[in-house]
Formats: structure tokens, sequence, C-alpha cells
């Protein structure tokens, strides 16, 4: 599948389509998960262990702040909890 | 990566920040993926102590293509400030790594080029980066709704023979594809696809792509014969 790029999301568009029309409103309902259940998997996901085997913000403007104070570099990993 | 002793101690080196995008409503900075051009997750990049988006390095980089990145970035900091303290000797050096590291707007670093002399050798690689940045900056100016838009703004580029050679060039294509749909313009679609074709003869995605395209091309005409 040949994927375009733009504005920071990847998409398929004949791929995204038909994935639109195939799932139905219940479909959907069914596999959205709950607020607790993000909530959940976030907690589950700033716990682990590789963030805190190095000196990691959890918030931008510490970070930032940080780096200003120190004359450093930010380096930022971006990752989700929402999904796998 | 991540996890190991020797990222922990490298990275002492630079402020540490973990993004993650939790779709949960409270979520401080949800865009800030997209505001600093990601598109996929993971994503690591460097960034300025004011939040400017300095470098992206990929989603599972080593070690040392962190150290590298860091590197060419605390050359370009050194060179920054020499230039800011007056060592204007050393501009047009600032000016090509900063063109390298994509860090001008199109337009600054445009009027930079015509300022500076460079050896015939070195003036059509320059070119093509300032290139590049053109069509990044269209795309960023460009929201997903407006991909015609954005398709005319590139085929104006086409036309003067400004293509991108960017990793992200397939959305050069696809928006001027959309462009010509809109325009119900067959012959420019397919003057489009044939040139896909001869640029991205290499590309093991390329026969896939073809087949759409030639599905598109055949709508196309079908809706502007009848």
């Amino acid at each position: 599948m040949l994927l375009f790029f733009a504005h920071g999301r990847a998409f398929a568009p004949a791929l995204v389509a038909g994935i639109l029309a195939l799932s139905t409103p219940a479909q959907q309902d069914r596999d959205e998960p709950t607020r607790q259940q993000l909530v959940q998997r976030r907690e589950a996901k700033l716990a682990k262990p590789v963030f805190r085997h190095a000196k990691w913000h959890l918030d931008y403007e510490r970070a930032r702040a940080d780096a200003a104070e120190s004359d450093r570099l930010l380096l930022v990993y971006f990752t989700r909890s929402y999904a796998p | 990566m991540l996890s190991t002793d020797e990222f922990a101690e490298w990275s002492t080196k630079v402020a540490l920040f973990v993004h993650n995008s939790s779709r949960i409503d409270d979520e401080p900075f949800p865009d800030l993926l997209r505001e600093k051009g990601g598109n996929a997750f993971p994503t690591v990049s460097f960034l300025d102590a004011e939040g400017a988006l300095l470098l992206q390095v990929g989603g599972a980089p080593t070690v040392e293509e962190l150290e590298a990145g860091y590197r060419r970035l605390a050359a370009w900091r050194e060179l920054r400030a020499a230039v800011d303290g007056g060592a204007t000797e050393r501009a047009k050096q600032l000016f090509v790594t900063e063109l390298d590291l994509g860090l001008l707007d199109f337009a600054a670093a445009q009027s930079a080029f015509a300022s500076f002399e460079f050896p015939a050798a070195e003036v059509a690689a320059l070119q093509q980066q300032l290139v590049n940045l053109e069509f990044r900056d269209i795309l960023r100016a460009t929201a997903r709704s407006e991909m015609i838009t954005g398709g005319e703004a590139f085929l104006a580029m086409y036309r003067a023979d400004r293509i991108p050679d960017s990793a992200q060039d397939t959305t050069f294509w696809e928006f001027m594809f959309a462009a010509a749909e809109a325009r119900a313009d067959p012959p420019l679609f397919a003057e489009l696809m044939a040139d896909v074709k001869k640029r991205k003869a290499g590309d093991r995605r390329l026969k896939r792509y073809l087949a759409s395209l030639e599905q598109r091309l055949a709508k196309l005409q079908s809706k502007t014969d009848g």
C-alpha cells in the first residue's frame, strides 16, 4: 500500500474510504475506548521503567525551562498510549 | 534503545521530554507531534528551549544517530553564535548549514541564497534544497481539506520544473492529481502519470500505484466524456 503523508497524518485514500464504508456506527462505538480506559493506558505507559531509566520530563513547559536554564537542546520522544 | 545504559549516559547532554498522545480531553499540547512536523509514532526530535523544531531523527534512532544529530546541531549553534557575535565571514557557512538542516523558511532562504556567491558545482544542489523548502512550506500552510489548493500551488512549481526530491514527495504528486481531477483535466492527469512513471521507475510500489492512477484516469475521462 502506497501511503501519502500530509500534515502529520499518513493516509491511503482508498483504504481509509473502504474502512469507513465497512464500519457500522455500532462497531465504531464498540471499538472506542472509554475515558477510564484511556486514563489507565496513559498511566501504564508513563509508568514504564524506560521513563525512569533516564531523567525524562513529563511536563513540556518544565522540560523547556530545564533546557533553557542548562543551555541544552530538548530531545522529545513522541509516543502514544491510546493504541498499542 | 531508550532503556539502555548507553542512552541514559548520553542523555545528560540534552533535556528529555516524553510527549504521550492519550486522546484524553485534559491532555496538554495534544497537537504537539503534528505541530513539530511528526506523522508517526514514535518520533524523536530535537527542539530548542523555545520549542522550535530543529531536527527530526526518526522513530527509533540509535544512540549513534542521536549523537550524529546532536553534533550537527552543536556545530550549527556554534556557527549561529559566532555570526551573531560579529563573525560575518561565516554567514555563508551558516546559511548552508541552516539550509541543510531545514531551519529556514523558503522566502528567507531564497533571499539569503541570492545574497551569496557559490561555486557552480554547488549551485544545483543548493537550488534543489530551496525547492524542497518551498514544497515543505506550501504543504505546512495547506490544510488537509485544501488538497486541491495545495495541488494548484504544486502545479505551478511543476510547470517551473521545481520538483522536490524530499522524502514526502509522493504528497507533491498526489495533490497535483487531485487538482487535475478538480479541473476535470484528463490530459494533465495523464501527463503527471507519465512523469511519475518515469521518475519513480525504481520504486517497488509503482506498479500498484500506477494501477490505481489508471483507474482514476479512466473515471475522470468517463466523467468528462459524459
